[in-house]
C-alpha cells in the first residue's frame, strides 16, 4: 500500500512537472488576484489582510485540488480503477494536493507580504496556521473534488459542495492567524491560539478519517 | 435528465423553482408587515405574546407549504399510474 | 396499531407541549419602575408595575431596595391596582461602605405573588446639595423569610417576557432537526453498505424534512430575534452557522439533482451526506465557542446553563422535542413511501 502510495504520487509528480502550464496557470492566478486586491485596497490592515489571504488561499485550493481530478475522468480512470484501491489513491490525492497547496500558501505569503507588507509578526505561528490550513483544506475537499468530478458541470459544483463545508477550517484559521499578528515565538503564544489549534487538529482529524473511510465508495462502482 | 449541464440550466432550475422563491418571499414581506410602524406596539402589547402567535403561524405555514409539496408529488403519480392503466387497456 | 403508535405518540407529545407551553402562566415580575434615577439622602417615591400580580389580594407588602448585599426597606406603599404600587424609601445619605455599583434591585415579595424582582431599577446619584432629610442606614443580609409563588409557572425574564414560550418551539425544532438529519445519515450508511434504493429514498427523505424543520427554525429565530434583539438578522454566530449547515444540506439536493443515473445518485449523494455531517459537528460545537454570542450559554455555549431551563421548562421542552421528531419522522416516512411507489411506477 504505501508501495502504491509513494508510486501514484511519483506518477502524480511527473505529470505536473510535464504539464508545467498547469501550475504556472496556478500561480498567475494567484498573482492576478494578489494584483487585483493590491489595486484595490492602497493600505491593507492586519485582520483585513488576514481575512483577504486566506480568501486567495480558498479559491487556489479549490482550482488546483479540482484540478488533481480532472485527468482522471477517461480512460485513465479505468486503469487506476484496475491498478490501485481506493484507500491508496485517496491518500496519495490527500498528499499531493497538501503539498501544492503548501507550496502556494508559502509563495502567496511571500509575494503577498513583499507587495503589501507583511503585518504578521508571530512568523512561525503564522507558518504553523499555513501548514494547518494547507493540511484542512486538501483534507475537506479533497473528498468533495472527487464528488464533484464524477457529477456534470464539476466547477460550480464543488463551489457549492465545498465551500460550506471548509467553512468551519476557514473561521478557525482567520481566528488563530488573528493571534499571529503580534510579536512571539510559536512557544510563547496563549492558551487561546492553542484553543484554536488543537480545534482545527480536530477538525482535520475528523474529516480525514471520515474521507478515508468514504472515498473507497466512491471509487468502486 | 442531468439538469446542471452549464449555468444557463441552473438559472433555469432556480426560475422553474419560483413558487418556492416566492413562497419565501411572500413569507419574509408578511413577517415585515407584521413588525412595521405602530405593528411595533401592537406585537410587544400584553408581554409579547403576539411574538409566540407569530411564531405558531409561521411553523404551520412551514409545515403546510410541506404537506402541500407532498400532496403535488402525490398527484403526479397518481395521473401517471391512471394513465398507465388506460394505455395497458 | 402496531405501526401507529409512535405516530399518535408524538401527536400527543405535540398536543401536550402546545397546551402546556402556551397555557402555565409565567412567573410574576416587575416591568418597570419610574423614576429610574434618585439621590441618595432623600425619600424617594417610587412606582412599580408588576407582571401577572395581584396585589389587591395580598394583605401586607414588603419591598427592598438592594446593593450588594446591603438593602433598605420601603417605609409605606400602596397599592392602586393589581399591578401598580407606589414605594416611599428614606435612601440613605451614602452609598454602603466598600460598594461601587449604583443601579439598585427593586425586590417586592407578598404572600399571595411571591418574591419578584427588577434588576437595575433606580440609578442612585450622590446627595447635590449636601442637605440629607433622611435618618436611616444599608442593613446588611437583612431579606430573610421570603415567600414562594404557588402554582406552575415559567420563570420570568424582562426582554422576554411571554417569549420564552418560544422555547418550545424554536429551540426545539433546531433539537428535531439534529436528531433528523442523524437519522438520514445512518439510512445513508446502510445503502453504501446494503445498496438498496429504500435506503436513499429515506434518506434524502429525511434529509429534506431536517431542511424544513431548519427554514422554519431559522424563521422563527429571526421573527423572536426582531423583538428582543432589535434585527431580524444580527450575524450572531449561531445565526450563521446554521445559516452555513442548511447551505451544506441544500448543496446536497443540487448535487441530487445534477446526477441523471439512479445508482451514481443514489451513491454520491450518501457519501457527501455522511461527510456533511461530518462537517456539522465543528460547525455546532467547535466554532460557536471560539466567539461570544447573543444566544444563551456562556461564551457561546452550545448547552442551556441552568439559568435559561429551570425544571419546570424541562418538563415540557424534552417532551415537545420528542414530539417534533415523531412528527418530521411521521412526514418523512410519507415522503418515503411515495418516492418508493414512483420508483416502481417507473419501472414498469
Amino acid at each position: 500500500m504505501l508501495k502504491d502510495i509513494f508510486n501514484l504520487l511519483k506518477y502524480e509528480f511527473t505529470i505536473e512537472l510535464r504539464q508545467v502550464h498547469a501550475l504556472g496557470g496556478l500561480m498567475l492566478y494567484v498573482l492576478s488576484t494578489l494584483f487585483i486586491i493590491f489595486i484595490s485596497f492602497a493600505n491593507v490592515s492586519g485582520p483585513i489582510w488576514i481575512i483577504l489571504y486566506w480568501i486567495i488561499v480558498l479559491f487556489a485550493a479549490v482550482n488546483a485540488i479540482l484540478k488533481s481530478f480532472s485527468h482522471e475522468m477517461g480512460k485513465r480512470r479505468l486503469y487506476y480503477f484496475s491498478m490501485v484501491n481506493g484507500t491508496s489513491l485517496y491518500l496519495s490525492k490527500v498528499i499531493y494536493n497538501f503539498i501544492i497547496l503548501f507550496m502556494l500558501s508559502v509563495v502567496n505569503f511571500t509575494i503577498f507580504g513583499a507587495i503589501s507588507g507583511s503585518p504578521i509578526l508571530n512568523i512561525p505561528l503564522f507558518l504553523l496556521a499555513i501548514l494547518l490550513g494547507s493540511l484542512g483544506l486538501s483534507m475537506g475537499l479533497t473528498l468533495v473534488a472527487g464528488i464533484a468530478s464524477q457529477s456534470s458541470n464539476n466547477g460550480t459544483m464543488m463551489t457549492i459542495l465545498g465551500f460550506p463545508i471548509i467553512i468551519p477550517i476557514l473561521i478557525s484559521l482567520v481566528h488563530m492567524s488573528a493571534f499571529a499578528l503580534q510579536a512571539g515565538t510559536i512557544n510563547s503564544v496563549g492558551a487561546e491560539a492553542f484553543g484554536d489549534i488543537m480545534s482545527l487538529l480536530g477538525i482535520i482529524l475528523l474529516l480525514f478519517a471520515v474521507s478515508v473511510i468514504l472515498f473507497p465508495f466512491l471509487w468502486k462502482n | 435528465m442531468g439538469r446542471f449541464k452549464n449555468l444557463f440550466t441552473f438559472t433555469h432550475f432556480l426560475i422553474m423553482k419560483k413558487r418556492t422563491v416566492l413562497f419565501i418571499l411572500g413569507l419574509v414581506l408578511t413577517l415585515q408587515a407584521f413588525a412595521q410602524g405602530e405593528q411595533v406596539d401592537f406585537m410587544r402589547s400584553i408581554g409579547k405574546i403576539y411574538v409566540v402567535v407569530a411564531v405558531i403561524i409561521v411553523i404551520l405555514l412551514g409545515l403546510f407549504y410541506y404537506l402541500f409539496r407532498m400532496d403535488k408529488n402525490l398527484t403526479k403519480l397518481e395521473n401517471q399510474i391512471n394513465r398507465d392503466v388506460r394505455a395497458k387497456k | 396499531m402496531k405501526n401507529w403508535w409512535w405516530k399518535i405518540l408524538g401527536m400527543l407529545l405535540l398536543i401536550y407541549g402546545f397546551t402546556a407551553g402556551l397555557l402555565l402562566p409565567l412567573k410574576t415580575g416587575i416591568t418597570d419602575a419610574s423614576p429610574f434615577t434618585a439621590e441618595l439622602g432623600k425619600s424617594l417615591e417610587l412606582r412599580s408595575s408588576g407582571y401577572n400580580t395581584f396585589y389587591t389580594q395580598s394583605d401586607t407588602h414588603r419591598a427592598w431596595l438592594k446593593l450588594d448585599d446591603y438593602s433598605i426597606p420601603a417605609k409605606e406603599y400602596s397599592v392602586s391596582s393589581d399591578q401598580g404600587m407606589v414605594l416611599y424609601f428614606d435612601l440613605p445619605e451614602k452609598l454602603p461602605a466598600g460598594i461601587e455599583e449604583r443601579n439598585a434591585t427593586l425586590i417586592i415579595d407578598n404572600e399571595i405573588d411571591g418574591t419578584h424582582l427588577l434588576p437595575g431599577a433606580v440609578y442612585l446619584n450622590d446627595l447635590k446639595d449636601s442637605v440629607s432629610n433622611t435618618n436611616t442606614v444599608w442593613s446588611e443580609n437583612a431579606i430573610k423569610e421570603l415567600n414562594k409563588q404557588e402554582g406552575i409557572t415559567f420563570p420570568y425574564r424582562n426582554t422576554l417576557y411571554e417569549t420564552i414560550r418560544n422555547t418550545y418551539f424554536h429551540v426545539s425544532l433546531w433539537f428535531a432537526m439534529i436528531i433528523i438529519f442523524i437519522a438520514g445519515m445512518v439510512n445513508s450508511i446502510n445503502y453504501l453498505k446494503k445498496r438498496k434504493m429504500d435506503y436513499d429514498h429515506r434518506a434524502s427523505s429525511f434529509t429534506s424534512v431536517g431542511i424544513l424543520f431548519g427554514i422554519l427554525g431559522l424563521l422563527t429565530g429571526a421573527v423572536w430575534a426582531k423583538h428582543t434583539w432589535g434585527a431580524y438578522w444580527s450575524w450572531d454566530i449561531k445565526q450563521n452557522m446554521t445559516a452555513i449547515s442548511l447551505l451544506i444540506y441544500l448543496a446536497y439536493f443540487v448535487l441530487r439533482a445534477s446526477i441523471s443515473d439512479v445508482d451514481k445518485k443514489a451513491r454520491l449523494a450518501s457519501v457527501y451526506n455522511i461527510f456533511a455531517f461530518t462537517a456539522l459537528i465543528p460547525l455546532i460545537y467547535v466554532i460557536p465557542r471560539l466567539f461570544s454570542s447573543l444566544h444563551p450559554g456562556n461564551g457561546g455555549n452550545p448547552a442551556f446553563g441552568s439559568q435559561d431551563l429551570d425544571n419546570t421548562m424541562r418538563m415540557i421542552f424534552y417532551p415537545i422535542i420528542i414530539g417534533w421528531t415523531l412528527f418530521g419522522w411521521w412526514m418523512a416516512r410519507v415522503r418515503t413511501r411515495t418516492k418508493i411507489l414512483e420508483e416502481k411506477v417507473n419501472q414498469f
